[in-house]
């Protein structure tokens, strides 16, 4: 089997509050292989959004405190153990990561031509850096066109000129997706991408980025809470609770057969459009405190399904079928 | 029979500075709620639900247009009678954490609109407050507790008892999960649908999740652009979109099932600002089947079955 | 909010003296001159212009009097004023600025544009105009104070009105039918009520300083009474040979306004949600 493009193994993190110590990770196992999306889903506070920054190193620290024994791999090699130059090629150029809210990740004082044509500018200065002189801006310029005639936009020299606030929601991002991808990454974390969106728009930009993906090869770690998007656009779906990856499986596995109890009562919980007459079922209870987690199996208050030992022991990440893993006592 | 009625309300906007400018939050919005039915409306950012919210309750009044209330004009109303009937129309907002005074405490909060109706008897007060978080799922101690001891959905219910404390007839739903995850936004959609039908509520429910205002509502109106598009039974406009715009949207919305995925149709363009709105249909730059009729005149709503409308002119060939 | 202050030294120092002022202010009215060594009020021409000694700590003034005595009996005096005009002011000023903030429109307007007015001359020009118009004496140099103080708490109050008038819950209360006096009162003073105390503490030490200056230039308190201000007054002609009967009370002054100062600047600190360090 080939190296998957990002691995992560065993990844527990922690931040200091002044509450107390939040567990936001709590041993993670998780890979993207080459040209797949794998969807990251669950509900606020499981940590998905902690995880993706984990990748890139991008949690302030402290309070953030990773702890030992979490390893992050990207291409086989382990990023904590990257010298400092080479972990700053590899953010922005193996990996790119976009945010949810593209104002506030586009500096409003720059034309959005500016921010990319600095992002492509560090990238080549990083590749070259037996040259640091600086590229020629013709060749920037050229790029910056390029990145965003990828994303779409129909008059690329025009936009380039323009500010962030001059252009709409779906644009913004657009353009975001623009610098991410001008360094053309292999993996692309996209935390929440669409989620201030509208629907339209959130679609035209699913699309986008699933050609993107075929064009250009690019691997996505898609992050989100919902789980619309996630039928849409992933291969491969793992579910998060409270810090813990509960189950995962190709996505229309997934949606047909969810085995674990939070999955399914996730999934019974949405009102679908062929199937208004059923009353939505809803979990009972809502999602524990991240300080203190329930013991065991941390679903287990709200299960129906909950044993005596589900309280006591906590369930391992098992495959169950070829390609679908739970962490569930019931199997 | 007609229980709320809102008969070609704007709510047109002067935006100053330099030029005047007029924003057209509302453009001649025109629909009726019956009794006991909730009506639903959806539509994405600017299309002007949210003024519609404030609006049809005049907590925003509308600059022209009537709105009839069991066949009053509300907008006629001197404020005194307008303070008074507010116990009959209310309104559960979207943000669980800015519509609730974080400094006041939950019984103070609830017990609010009884005040604002005039009473003053502190016991029943008290006992009204007590009876409805009861009926919200909030135990008793939830009265002396402050918002920010609460989580987001606890805390829309508290939003909800409010509603619901002086026992209104119609209650306005803006938004009322959309900043609540999933499994607690069940909890609170089933607690709604069993609170109108306990308590015989007409309502309005205002969402830009199309699945969460099909699942609430009888009846749906699609607003674009500061007008409302299409309106009908809830069935027939999904299984008979007659709006471009209703299509589009319908085809956008993402299906919780991964072999259902989108046929790749090209959606185009963003919603309009609504300071400059195109002239003639609102939809005409982004819509598949534009003629040149639409262009420059405004289509009007046009029947397609008895209780189901929408303004397209593809329509009245 | 409490470790805050443990962490910022400075500003707990300030409040310890300024709570021990405070202390001492409080036995004083109660007790009154039974606590000093002497008498403050009575005059012994055999013990004029003595210089700080174990029996004299601050030495004697002109007329004889003991100023350790006077400085002790005066320290209710500053307190006095310095509470009663900021109290009525951010009761005054507060509630109309919020009203003004809330209401908008020709109210705003008519009592901003007021505010202005005052807002343009710095506090203690316009204190000493209303004091000499007025004349002088301790009531007066505090009625004196009071009309020019409220401005500032005004213009505070409505900016936080503004700032909460479009919440959602502000909405919410005039969905529920009540009418502007009650959400006023309900909604938005209890919310504005906490800068405006902030600020206060602040002003504390700003009232103290103007009042004593009023004294200071012979408007405010009359001798015989042992204000700090007019102690500094009176002392004057004696500088280059009994330095201490001015500059004591001066010293005294300068205590208490340092220590309100500080500790109101660690109360804003403490507040200030930019610089709390998460």
């Amino acid at each position: 089997m080939a190296t998957p493009l990002l691995s992560l193994e065993n990844v527990r993190l922690e931040f200091g509050t002044e509450q107390g110590i939040v567990h936001a990770l709590r041993g993670v196992d998780l890979t993207v292989g080459t040209n797949e999306v794998v969807g990251l889903v669950g509900e606020s506070g499981c940590g998905k959004t902690v995880l993706g920054l984990s990748v890139l190193d991008l949690n302030p620290v402290p309070p953030a405190n990773l702890l030992p024994g979490s390893r992050i791999l990207f291409q086989g090699r382990d990023l904590a153990k990257l010298p400092r130059n080479e972990f700053a090629l590899v953010r922005g150029t193996g990996i790119s990561m976009i945010f949810q809210e593209p104002a506030s990740s586009l500096n409003p004082v720059f034309t959005v031509g500016d921010q990319i044509a600095e992002s492509i500018r560090l990238r080549i200065q990083r590749q070259q850096n037996s040259q640091p002189s600086a590229p020629l801006s013709q060749t920037v310029n050229q790029e910056v066109l390029e990145a965003l005639k990828l994303v779409r936009i129909a008059d690329p020299e025009r936009v380039a000129r323009r500010y962030p606030h001059e252009l709409s929601g779906g644009m913004k991002q657009r353009a975001m997706i623009a610098m991410a991808m001008a360094a053309k990454p292999s993996l692309l974390i996209a935390d929440e991408p669409t989620t201030a969106l509208d629907v339209t728009i959130q679609a035209q930009i699913l699309r986008l980025m699933r050609d993107l993906m075929k064009e250009v090869r690019t691997s996505i770690l898609f992050i989100t809470h919902d789980l619309g998007v996630i039928a849409e656009i992933a291969d491969r779906v793992a579910v998060m609770y409270t810090g813990r990856i509960v189950e995962e499986a190709n996505v229309e596995e997934l949606f047909k057969e969810p085995l674990h109890p939070y999955t399914q009562g996730l999934l019974a919980s949405l009102p679908k459009l062929s199937e208004l007459d059923k009353e939505i079922q809803q979990l009972p209870g809502s999602v524990p405190d991240a300080i203190n987690p329930p013991e065991g199996c941390s679903f287990h208050p709200r299960c129906k399904f909950a044993m005596d030992h589900c309280r006591t022991k906590t369930p391992e990440l098992k495959t169950i079928k070829p390609g679908h893993k739970v962490a569930c006592h019931l199997y | 029979m007609k229980h709320y009625s809102v008969g070609g309300t704007s709510y047109l906007a002067k935006r100053l500075g330099g030029k005047e400018k007029i924003v057209h939050a509302l453009d001649g919005v025109s629909f009726d709620v019956n009794k006991d039915e909730t009506l639903g409306v959806v539509g994405e950012s600017g299309c002007g639900k949210t003024t519609l919210a404030r609006t049809v309750l005049l907590l925003t009044p509308p600059t022209s247009g009537t709105i009839l209330f069991e066949d009053c004009d509300i907008t006629k109303l001197p404020s005194r009678d307008l303070r008074a009937l507010r116990s009959k129309i209310q309104i559960v907002f979207q943000d669980p954490i800015s519509s609730l005074d974080p400094r006041m405490r939950v019984r103070d909060i609830v017990s609010e609109p009884l005040i604002g109706a005039g009473l003053r008897d502190q016991k029943v007060l008290r006992e009204r407050t007590e009876a409805m978080l009861e009926r919200v799922g909030l135990s008793r101690d939830a009265m002396n507790r402050f918002p920010h001891q609460f989580s987001g959905g606890q805390r829309q219910r508290i939003g909800i008892a409010r509603a619901l404390v002086c026992e209104p007839e119609f209650i306005v739903l803006d938004e009322p999960t959309s900043a609540l995850d999933a499994s607690i936004q069940a909890q609170v959609l089933n607690l709604l649908r069993k609170l109108r039908k306990d308590m015989r509520l007409s309502s309005m429910f205002i969402s830009h999740n199309i699945n969460v205002v099909c699942y609430m509502s009888e009846r749906i109106a699609v607003m674009y652009a500061g007008e409302m598009v299409e309106v009908g039974p809830t069935r027939e406009i999904l299984s008979n979109p007659s709006h471009p715009y209703t299509q589009t949207l319908l085809a956008a919305v993402p299906k919780v099932d991964p072999t259902r995925r989108r046929a790749d149709t090209e959606i185009i363009g963003e919603q309009p600002s609504p300071v400059s709105p195109p002239s003639g249909c609102r939809f005409h730059p982004r819509c598949p089947f534009v003629m040149d009729k639409c262009r420059t005149v405004k289509p009007d709503q046009i029947a397609v079955s008895p209780n189901h409308w929408a303004s397209c002119h593809l329509l009245s060939k | 909010m409490g470790a805050f202050l443990v962490r910022n030294k400075l500003s707990l120092a300030g409040g310890i003296v300024a709570a021990a002022y405070l202390v001492l202010a409080l036995v004083v009215t109660l007790v009154g001159s039974h606590i000093v060594p002497y008498d403050p009020f009575v005059q012994n021409f055999a013990q004029t212009l003595l210089p700080p000694s174990s029996q004299h700590l601050f030495g004697t003034d002109d007329l004889g009097r003991d100023i350790f005595s006077r400085v002790i009996s005066g320290a209710p005096i500053e307190a006095q004023i310095a509470f009663s005009v900021v109290l009525v002011s951010l009761a005054f000023g507060g509630t109309l600025g919020a009203f003004a903030g809330y209401l908008g429109g020709i109210v705003e307007e008519v009592v901003m544009r007021v505010t202005d007015i005052f807002l343009s001359f710095p506090a203690l020009v316009l204190a000493m105009a209303v004091a000499i118009a007025i004349g002088p004496g301790l009531t007066n140099s505090m009625m004196a104070l009071l009309v020019v103080w409220w401005p500032w708490y005004s213009r505070i109050a409505r900016g936080e009105a503004l700032s909460i008038k479009s919440s959602q819950y502000m909405e919410a209360a005039r969905a529920a039918g009540l009418g502007d006096v009650q959400i006023v009162v309900r909604h938005i003073l209890p919310n504005i009520l906490m800068p405006l105390l902030v600020y206060a503490t602040l002003d504390i030490s700003n009232v103290i300083l103007t009042g004593s200056i009023l004294s200071f230039i012979g408007l405010g308190a009359q001798p015989p009474q042992p204000e700090w201000g007019r102690m500094v007054f009176d002392g004057q002609d004696y500088l280059s040979g009994a330095w201490w009967m001015s500059v004591l009370p001066a010293f005294a002054i300068f205590v208490v306004v340092l220590a309100f100062s500080l500790f109101g600047d660690g109360l804003r600190d403490a507040f200030d949600p930019k610089l709390r360090r998460r």
